[in-house]
């Protein structure tokens, strides 16, 4: 919420964000313009500084910021050598005829293939997969509401609670004394 | 006694740990109600609540659930030992944050106990903790929503410490250098079940307040730690049998009782004493203590305080500590007392513009 009044006895604009407020009106201005705008618009910065607007109640969020974050490989050091055992298994199980072992191109694809593997594993085990960008925004700072607002607040979540409920409270010890009144005479003449 | 259909009413409220309290002047004396802040809950049905009426048992009855309120809740869970659980709207001196009924309990308890404002002039007055010297509560959160439970009712809502409650309800002066006197300031302490509060108050406003945690709850669990005993037997030795002008140190609760009573009088006068070194220059005049609250209720207590504090090197000098005339009800009263200051406040200027009236 940003809810702002016009202090004036006429309509003032705020050009940069394309908003007219009628004289000693108010509005919530999060509910036409984005917080960034809102933030960013120096037309609304001039009004305030001259005390043609009051901010009555800000809640914008100040600061938005986006995280990336990389996650975190899902396999570690045990698994990545049984991977490397399962591999050689493989090679164990289909094992080359000698003639073949002498073809330059049959060495040199397994060669490449067990190259790329290796890579593979190595980027595995240090983390480095392709970044994804996460949704995540962490806000640096939430702004407070004044207190009569907060309570209000609160008044109509009282308002609901105990709603249809029936109950025959009544009083368990009850102690009389001295009429307080005095007192508060001598205090009303302090405060 | 009727009230004028016109004129508002001012109302104290104290909604502590142990107890729910309402004060209210009526004719020439002021009226202090009390309800046992804690509650029970029993499934409903029909046997149940012809045992709650039979009985004449205070409940609120929500959805499928009675809930048995006050004193009738301790019977009701010494009756069910073990089945039925004992349960608090308040813990340490605010809104119980492990309790999902508290709201409901609480807000029938204001909603029972004061009813709707009459008016647009009707003040109640409430008080919450001073700021703690020993980690962090949900302050802010625990205002708003007593704020609310009023509000709701149409009340102007005052809120102020509960060691200022003391104050304005016991009034302590000082004498001056010029020699005159000056009322509603010194120190005013409650302890009470959650939490300890201290104010220094100087002609009606706060000074300086803290609050600790190490009250009647914390001595309760300390002592039934160290012995071993029950917390109903510590509790029970502590309300009927602890007097510290003559202590039975045979008996090792009375014993333990004495020794961690001392430990909270160090902690929170050690915690004050560091404070007020901020504003020592101020009150360089004897200042009077002034004592209230369920767990100063032990015979001998002032005197208990005097002998600890005794050997503590303090930034002030203290001229006297007292009790409260009526220890459990002070902070009620002292809140009705500024309830009343507010309301005829308000009564007297624009009653639409409240704020300026309540300054």
């Amino acid at each position: 919420m940003y809810f702002i009044v016009n202090l004036t006895k006429h309509d003032v604009s705020i050009s940069d964000l394309g908003v007219s407020i009628g004289p000693k009106k108010s509005m919530d201005l999060e509910k036409v313009k984005p917080t960034s705008e809102i933030l960013d618009s120096k037309d609304l910065k001039n009004c305030i500084k001259k005390g043609i607007i009051q901010v009555r109640h800000d809640s914008t969020y100040r600061t938005l910021k986006q995280q990336q974050t990389v996650p975190q490989p899902s396999v570690d050091s045990d698994q990545i050598a049984k991977i490397r055992e399962a591999v050689a298994d493989e090679i164990r199980k289909h094992p080359v005829r000698q003639e073949e072992t002498n073809s330059s191109s049959v060495t040199e694809e397994l060669i490449k293939m067990i190259g790329k593997l290796n890579e593979k594993i190595e980027m595995l085990s240090s983390g480095r997969s392709s970044p994804e960008k996460s949704n995540e925004i962490v806000y640096e700072k939430e702004s407070e509401l004044n207190e009569d607002t907060l309570s209000n607040i609160h008044a109509k979540k009282m308002n609901k609670i105990g709603v249809g409920s029936k109950s025959n409270l009544s009083y368990e010890h009850k102690s009389v004394a001295e009429s307080v009144a005095d007192r508060a005479s001598e205090l009303e003449g302090l405060l | 006694m009727a009230r004028e259909k016109q004129s508002g009413r001012a109302v104290g409220v104290d909604l502590g740990t142990m107890f729910f309290q309402v004060a209210e002047d009526i004719g020439s004396s002021s009226v202090v109600n009390t309800i046992r802040n804690a509650f029970v809950e029993l499934p409903a049905s029909d046997d149940v609540e012809s045992v709650l009426e039979a009985n004449k048992w205070k409940y609120i009855r929500e959805d499928g659930s009675y809930f048995v309120i006050g004193e009738d809740s301790l019977r009701v869970a010494n009756m069910f030992p073990g089945k039925v659980e004992l349960r608090r709207p308040m813990q340490d001196g605010v809104l119980n944050k492990n309790e999902e009924k508290k709201m409901l309990v609480l807000n029938e308890m204001v909603r029972s106990s004061i009813g709707k404002a009459e008016g647009t002039t009707s003040v109640a007055c409430t008080c919450v903790s001073s700021e703690p010297c020993d980690g962090a509560v949900d302050s802010a959160f625990h205002k708003a929503r007593l704020m609310g439970m009023f509000k709701n009712l149409g009340w102007n809502v005052k809120v102020i410490e509960e060691g200022l409650a003391v104050v304005l309800a016991e009034n302590p002066k000082v004498l001056e250098p010029d020699g005159t006197e000056s009322s509603f300031s010194g120190i005013g302490i409650s302890f009470g079940a959650g939490r300890v509060n201290c104010v220094l108050a100087y002609k009606g406003l706060e000074v300086l307040g803290l609050s600790a945690a190490r009250s009647g709850d914390w001595i309760d669990k300390k002592v039934s730690e160290a012995t071993g005993e029950p917390l109903s037997q510590v509790t029970r030795k502590k309300e009927t049998k602890l007097d510290f002008d003559k202590i039975d140190d045979e008996d090792e609760v009375v014993f333990a009782l004495d020794a961690y009573y001392d430990e909270m009088i160090r902690y929170v006068f050690d915690k004050f004493a560091t404070k007020f070194l901020d504003v020592k220059s101020k009150f360089e005049f004897p200042l009077d203590i002034v004592v209230a609250g369920g767990t100063s209720m032990p015979k001998g207590f002032c005197n208990k305080i005097k002998k600890v504090v005794g050997k503590l090197k303090l930034p002030f000098e203290i001229r006297d500590i007292r009790h409260s005339s009526q220890p459990r009800d002070a902070v009620a009263k002292g809140c009705l007392a500024y309830a009343i200051v507010s309301q005829r406040k308000l009564s007297k200027g624009d009653p639409n513009n409240v704020e300026s009236a309540l300054g």
